[in-house]
């Protein structure tokens, strides 16, 4: 086959592959649509209530939602009721904010996608280079202090951390906004709110970032460390490649690999970190929203929050594992690992 | 000759792979439609590549696999059918020796433990006759002081001497039958003599037959009665060991005894000839003989056909092979 | 057990308890246990610690740290102190349920789905799947939040949404020891799965669950204080979580409040991180005991390097003499080559048999100046490659003589690859200062020495879309890129198959009598050697103790150990007489004073108590007492050992 067959073939089986893996996505999402439809259902009293949450309901709305949802049919086909509207893309209307849940949480997705993107990839690239100079270098010690910096990471509570980043850098030094997205006085859009955003950012990103910076570095060190005792570092050794173009070519990719392997996973962590942080920042994402609707009871917008970030893991999943296809010859063709 | 006391009827193992799309498909063929007596006393050695499917063979005939098509027939029965009186049966019947006496032990048990379970599994011995029991076994395979040996560790063992503990815990119940992988390979040299001595004075003492796979042909020569050579899940030729090691008829099992080295430094057989042929190994989709991609025999029918095993020129050997039957059928 | 009937079971546990107390020295565990114990002593004994009732609330509300309250107060006016030391009882107990509930659940549907595998795996995996798209936290914070936000409930809600890590550790774990030879014995030995699971499974799996159950602790008190601080904790169960809530709105006032219980709780996970970390170390240190680890290799002997010496007899193109190495194992020593000579002249094809364990391996790392530095405990002697006396050379030298004079081939050509890089890359790595085309040309060339298809999509392949034998190849490729004068091929053809064998050996010999190029061919498989060697030595124990032209070599064995090594070989005449060594190897960590072989050699007397000379007899030579006799080399030729023996002890 030539090579341009052969990388016809690739990109056919990348194609099937994420295709597969977006259906097997699919089942999991119902999955998770039936598990919260059943956890509003099993919640103790009046459905309608159950998902308005703790407003008083007027009367003709309570019986437009059981007539919409067939409250008084069985569970079964108020399921698929429920599945219908979900699949339409309709995750209900949120009676506390007087929006429908889709457009609100559209309306702060933005801030936490800007909020976990900040943490993680600066997160990934710092604990990427750490770990992989830590496993490099030749002194033990410089080993021992990362291994100490990983753990205290892993041990600290992250919305305190962004507690005390508060306490220390806002509210002492004043170096930085103590929370909220932007300045109230200030006007720009697009580009400039972004820039305008920045100072905000620092301290979240900052405690959002402190544990996967551990958990990156952790992986990076380990899996350097394995590729540095693999034959093939003894053959390039013996070619007479010197230590810095075998790090450089042997070393780097394929421990790379791993790391990459694991962001998927994190990405989900770096969400649920995310519901505390913009709480202890003021953050408008959807963490906050989150958690705003749990204090009011406003179960659609519970849903439709969870859903969305069921439906953000996954989407990274995803992308990792496409990522890693296309780092990994041996794993193109063959059926993806874990 | 002995009645055998296992018959492979027809075996095969598919190891299949789910995938999305057609929800299995077969990922290859380990095994495929192998038929051989086993019998006590005798040695049948088992031989080919690696990936040819001797362990996979190996693993069904203890039946630590189960068979996609055929069964294993033990007592006139087939296996699948055997009650848990046969099956136990069977246990104390055949017994199976690893390649690689490392990893063949439960870390956490002494030597004492590995062997006395067995015992305990079979029987109900006092504790001084388990103990017993326990060193004329260590004896037996040549672990001696079996004081020694009894409360070590296996992995505190050197490579021969856990091979031993590996043949002593396959002797403790007993067997009429051994399956032996590969249990030379992982040892040294001078140590692997030793193993083959233990095994062929066995042998002798006890009148076990054995299903030894191996990859050394020169072993072949030295111990087997009988041998069977598979390739690709198939065996391709079959008969006395001094048959076919000295007058190999399938082309494979020629290329196989013209590919082992001499002993002796004046009867060289490798060349510096011969580097311009160089074997991408093709791949096999199942239609006719799958040693075709490298046979320099080979034939139109021989990419249609799948050859069976049959008569050939020598007495008492079967081939695989379309040309050598129809050679030999004409003359 | 008695340290007599097995020395060999008081070393190891000896060594078990080494290793605990490395655990312990090592640091991490011992502060972790000992911070973890004092916590739970003071959760236990709370009421009589804490200075105040924990519900009395104190005139000062708010109240910074001071000598009445030690942390101060929160804003109803309880002392935290007091609430600290209560907390930690509700903290503990919240966590350690939750892990145990995790623990359960994950070791059921682990075994379940490793046991059953198949359809019920399949299940079950998905539903893990599921547990870990959403976050646990999340998870974790709306059943709370749908349920009710009872201690138990948190505690439950906890327990259920953190056990799918435990669950994959099971399961992985069942799914490799089920394969694992030990287990599919006792199936074979008639054992029931019961026992299988409970007696073989279980127990070896033991570690990396035992490690994730520790850790489990760790995220459940990260986790209760999440639910607590977004305000779906207990209310009424004052736990450090709980603490927490509230702070947010004083901090500015009262960082008290909000340093406190963080403080404790960092410190009580960082403790469980500890413990486990510790406990993880000590079961992997556990799994691989005498491992050698090859992490950094560096030349070791390497002072300045003036002009390279040119020294040696001018015929030899490698030259070594009285080569040392001796590495450290543990507390051990392994004497890994001994006052080794070994001369290979140029265009000659030299064998250098021995079983493992000899010795032979760590000698052509010595000749690369690739030792394991870290282990290194003596590097002596002399190496000299056409005269350049390696041992002397700087590590940019030794690199460019690697890259230009000297060339080894692996025996596992696939790990030996590097598995992401395209193998002609990896060829034309290895050549120095050509133009990019000219690389090109030049790797087309020696791919087709060896036999190998010259065409870009081959160059373009990777190494695991190659058959084991054209991985070989590559690798020999690879050696030959730098045109080497001399190649070293460590066990070349030790993991292919017969015929791929025969197709490497050939590649290997036709590729010599291409080039004037020298090889030294490592082997234990003494048919490789007359296949392909003019001359071999046979190493023992760390020694050369014999030397000998090939023919000689198989007509007439000196030393004891050659001809048992003979004796071994089927196919071999001798093979049949019988005659076979006893006893293993010796252990290069515990070599007698005397000859190394003296244990198994049939013909030991009296003098062998003494280390044997080096015995040269005319271009050959042999380490043993029976050839050290001034009239010249006793017992050579095919004489009977009786005879020898009657002839040496006269
Ligand atoms: N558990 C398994 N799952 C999938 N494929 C398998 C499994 N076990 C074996 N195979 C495949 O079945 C074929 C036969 O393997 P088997 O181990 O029986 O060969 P072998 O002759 O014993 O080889 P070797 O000489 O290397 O031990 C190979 O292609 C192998 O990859
Ligand atoms: S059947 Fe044909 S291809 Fe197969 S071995 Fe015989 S001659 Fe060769
Ligand atoms: S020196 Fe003595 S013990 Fe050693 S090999 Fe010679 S005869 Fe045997
Ligand atoms: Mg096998």
């Amino acid at each position: 086959m030539s090579e341009r067959g052969q990388y016809l073939k690739y990109l056919l089986g990348t194609a099937r592959f994420a295709v597969s893996r977006l259906l097997q996505s699919l089942g999991l999402l119902l999955g998770v649509v039936m598990v919260m439809f059943l956890l509003i259902r099993m919640a103790p009293g009046d459905p309608v209530q159950a998902m308005v949450g703790d407003f008083p309901v007027p009367d003709e709305y309570r019986d437009q939602v059981a007539r919409q949802y067939r409250l008084n049919d069985s569970w079964l086909v108020q399921f698929m009721v429920y599945l219908g509207h979900v699949a339409r893309g309709d995750l209900g209307y949120s009676y506390a904010s007087h929006q429908s849940v889709g457009g609100l949480i559209l309306e702060r997705l933005p801030a936490t996608l800007l909020l976990t993107a900040a943490g993680l990839i600066s997160a990934a690239a710092m604990g990427i280079a750490l770990g992989t100079w830590s496993a490099v270098s030749s002194r033990r010690s410089t080993r021992a202090v990362l291994d100490m910096f990983v753990l205290v990471g892993f041990s600290i509570p992250t919305f305190w951390l962004g507690q005390m980043l508060v306490l220390l850098f806002a509210l002492r030094l004043g170096w930085l906004p103590s929370g909220g997205m932007s300045d109230a006085r200030a006007e720009s859009t697009g580009w400039a709110s972004l820039l305008a955003a920045g100072p905000y950012l620092v301290l979240p990103a900052v405690a959002l970032g402190i544990r996967e910076l551990a958990a990156t570095a952790r992986i990076a060190k380990g899996a350097t460390m394995g590729v540095l005792s693999e034959d093939y570092i003894v053959t390039a050794r013996s070619k007479g490649l010197s230590s810095a173009a075998t790090i450089r070519r042997h070393v780097i990719r394929n421990a790379a690999l791993p790391t990459i392997a694991s962001l998927g996973y994190r990405v989900g962590l770096a969400l649920a970190g995310a519901v505390t942080i913009e709480v202890v920042f003021s953050w408008p994402g959807i963490g906050r929203l989150l958690y705003q609707a749990i204090l009011a009871r406003d179960n659609s917008l519970v849903v439709g929050v969870i859903l969305v970030i069921a439906v953000l893991v996954i989407i990274a999943n995803l992308v990792t594992e496409l990522l890693y296809r296309a780092l990994d010859p041996r794993i193109r063709g063959a059926r993806h690992v874990r | 000759m002995n009645m055998p006391i296992l018959r492979l009827n027809k075996l095969s193992k598919t190891f299949e792979r789910r995938s999305f799309w057609n929800a299995t498909r077969p990922l290859s063929y380990a095994v495929r439609d192998v038929s051989l007596d086993l019998v006590k006393g005798e040695t049948l050695a088992l031989v080919g590549e690696s990936g040819s499917g001797k362990s996979t063979l190996g693993l069904l005939t203890m039946n630590l696999l189960t068979a996609s098509e055929g069964s294993v027939v033990f007592n006139g029965k087939p296996l699948e059918k055997a009650g848990a009186k046969d099956m136990a049966r069977f246990r104390r019947t055949v017994q199976i020796v690893f390649q690689n006496p490392s990893a063949a032990f439960n870390p956490r048990r002494t030597v004492l433990a590995t062997l006395a379970q067995p015992l305990l599994l079979h029987g109900k011995p006092s504790k001084t006759q388990l103990r017993a029991r326990v060193d004329e076994l260590l004896e037996t395979v040549g672990l001696t002081p079996a004081a020694a040996f009894r409360d070590v560790f296996p992995h505190q063992l050197s490579g021969g001497q856990r091979q031993r503990v590996m043949i002593a815990r396959a002797l403790s119940v007993d067997p009429d039958f051994v399956v032996a992988d590969e249990p030379l390979s992982s040892l040294d040299v001078t140590v692997q003599a030793q193993i083959l001595d233990l095994l062929i004075r066995l042998q002798r003492e006890r009148d076990i037959g054995y299903l030894l796979i191996t990859h050394d042909l020169a072993l072949v020569g030295e111990v087997a009665d009988r041998v069977a050579v598979m390739y690709r899940g198939r065996v391709v030729e079959s008969g006395p060991a001094t048959t076919v090691c000295d007058a190999p008829q399938h082309p494979y099992t020629r290329l196989l005894m013209a590919s082992t080295l001499s002993a002796d430094p004046n009867e060289r057989r490798i060349g510096a000839a011969d580097t311009a042929r160089v074997f991408d190994v093709p791949r096999d989709d199942g239609a006719g003989c799958s040693f075709a991609g490298r046979c320099p025999l080979a034939e139109s029918q021989c990419k249609t056909e799948v050859p069976v095993l049959g008569r050939s020129g020598q007495p008492g050997t079967e081939v695989a092979c379309h040309v050598i039957q129809r050679r030999d059928g004409d003359v | 057990m008695s340290d007599e009937a097995s020395p060999l079971g008081a070393r190891k546990n000896r060594a078990e308890l080494f290793s605990w107390a490395n655990t312990l020295r090592s640091g991490y565990g011992l502060v972790g246990s000992i911070t973890l114990a004092i916590l739970v002593l003071a959760a236990l004994f709370s009421p009589w610690l804490a200075p105040y009732d924990p519900h009395a609330i104190s005139s000062s509300y708010l109240g910074p740290p001071s000598g009445e309250h030690l942390l101060g107060t929160d804003l109803v006016g309880h002392d935290l102190l007091s609430q600290l030391l209560h907390g930690a009882r509700v903290t503990l107990l919240v966590a350690v349920t939750a892990a145990v509930i995790s623990f359960g659940l994950g070791v059921l549907i682990g075994s379940l789905a490793g046991y059953f595998r198949g359809p019920v795996d399949a299940v079950l995996m998905k539903v893990t799947e599921f547990f870990q798209i959403i976050p646990s936290l999340v998870f974790a914070l709306i059943l709370v939040a749908m349920l009710g936000s009872h201690l138990w409930l948190v505690t439950i809600a906890i327990g259920i949404t953190i056990w799918p890590q435990q669950a994959r550790i099971v399961r992985s774990q069942f799914l490799t020891l089920r394969e694992r030879e030990f287990v599919q014995a006792s199936r074979a030995l008639g054992f029931s799965d019961r026992h299988i699971i409970f007696r073989e499974i279980y127990p070896n799996a033991l570690g990396p669950v035992l490690v994730q159950a520790t850790l489990d602790i760790g995220i459940a008190i990260l986790l209760e204080t999440a639910l607590s601080f977004l305000g779906l904790g207990d209310p009424n169960k004052a736990s450090w979580g709980q603490m927490l809530f509230g702070a947010q709105e004083h901090l500015e006032r009262a960082w008290w409040i909000a340093l406190w219980p963080g403080v404790a709780i960092a410190l009580t996970v960082l403790a469980v991180n500890f413990v486990g970390d510790a406990l993880s170390e000590w079961f992997n240190s556990r799994s691989d005991v005498g491992r050698v680890s090859l992490q950094k290799r560096k030349n070791v002997a390497s002072p300045p390097a003036a002009a390279p010496s040119r020294t040696g007899d001018g015929t030899a193109l490698l030259d070594v003499q009285d080569l040392t190495v001796h590495l450290r194992r543990g507390a051990k020593v392994v004497r890994a080559v001994d006052r080794a000579e070994v001369k290979v002249r140029p265009g000659e094809r030299v064998g250098l048999v021995g079983e493992s364990g000899s010795g032979k391996s760590m000698f052509s790392r010595a000749v690369l100046q690739m030792l394991p530095s870290a282990n290194v405990e003596t590097f002596t002697g002399r190496i000299a490659l056409d005269g350049i006396d390696l041992m002397r050379l700087n590590e940019a030298d030794m690199r460019r003589v690697r890259f230009e004079d000297l060339s080894i081939v692996f025996q596992d050509a696939m790990t030996y690859l590097n598995p992401t890089m395209r193998v002609g890359k990896q060829i034309t790595e290895a050549m120095a200062g050509l133009s990019a085309t000219d690389r090109q040309e030049r790797t087309r060339q020696i791919l087709a020495s060896v036999a190998l298809p010259t065409t870009t999509r081959f160059m373009r392949r990777y190494p695991h879309e190659l058959s084991g034998g054209m991985r070989q190849r590559v690798l020999i490729a690879m050696a030959l890129a730098s045109q080497p004068k001399l190649l070293i091929a460590d066990e070349p053809t030790t993991a292919l198959d017969v015929t791929v064998q025969a197709q490497v050996l050939r590649t290997l010999v036709a590729v010599h009598t291409k080039t004037d190029m020298a090889m030294l061919i490592i082997t234990h498989d003494l048919a490789i050697v007359a296949e392909v060697c003019d001359r071999s030595f046979v190493m023992y124990g760390g020694q050369i103790v014999e030397e000998a032209a090939v023919s000689r070599l198989f007509s007439e064995p000196r030393h004891p150990y050659t001809r048992g090594l003979m004796a071994s070989m089927p196919g071999k005449s001798d093979y049949r007489l019988g005659k076979r060594l006893t006893g293993s190897v010796v252990d290069l960590t515990d070599v007698p004073t005397g000859c190394r072989f003296a244990a198994r050699c049939e013909l030991a007397h009296d003098r062998c108590s003494t280390e044997p000379p080096w015995v040269r007899i005319g271009d050959e030579g042999v380490r043993c007492w029976l050839f050290a006799d001034e009239s010249g080399p006793i017992g050579r030729s095919t004489d009977k050992p009786a005879d020898s023996k009657e002839v040496t002890t006269s």
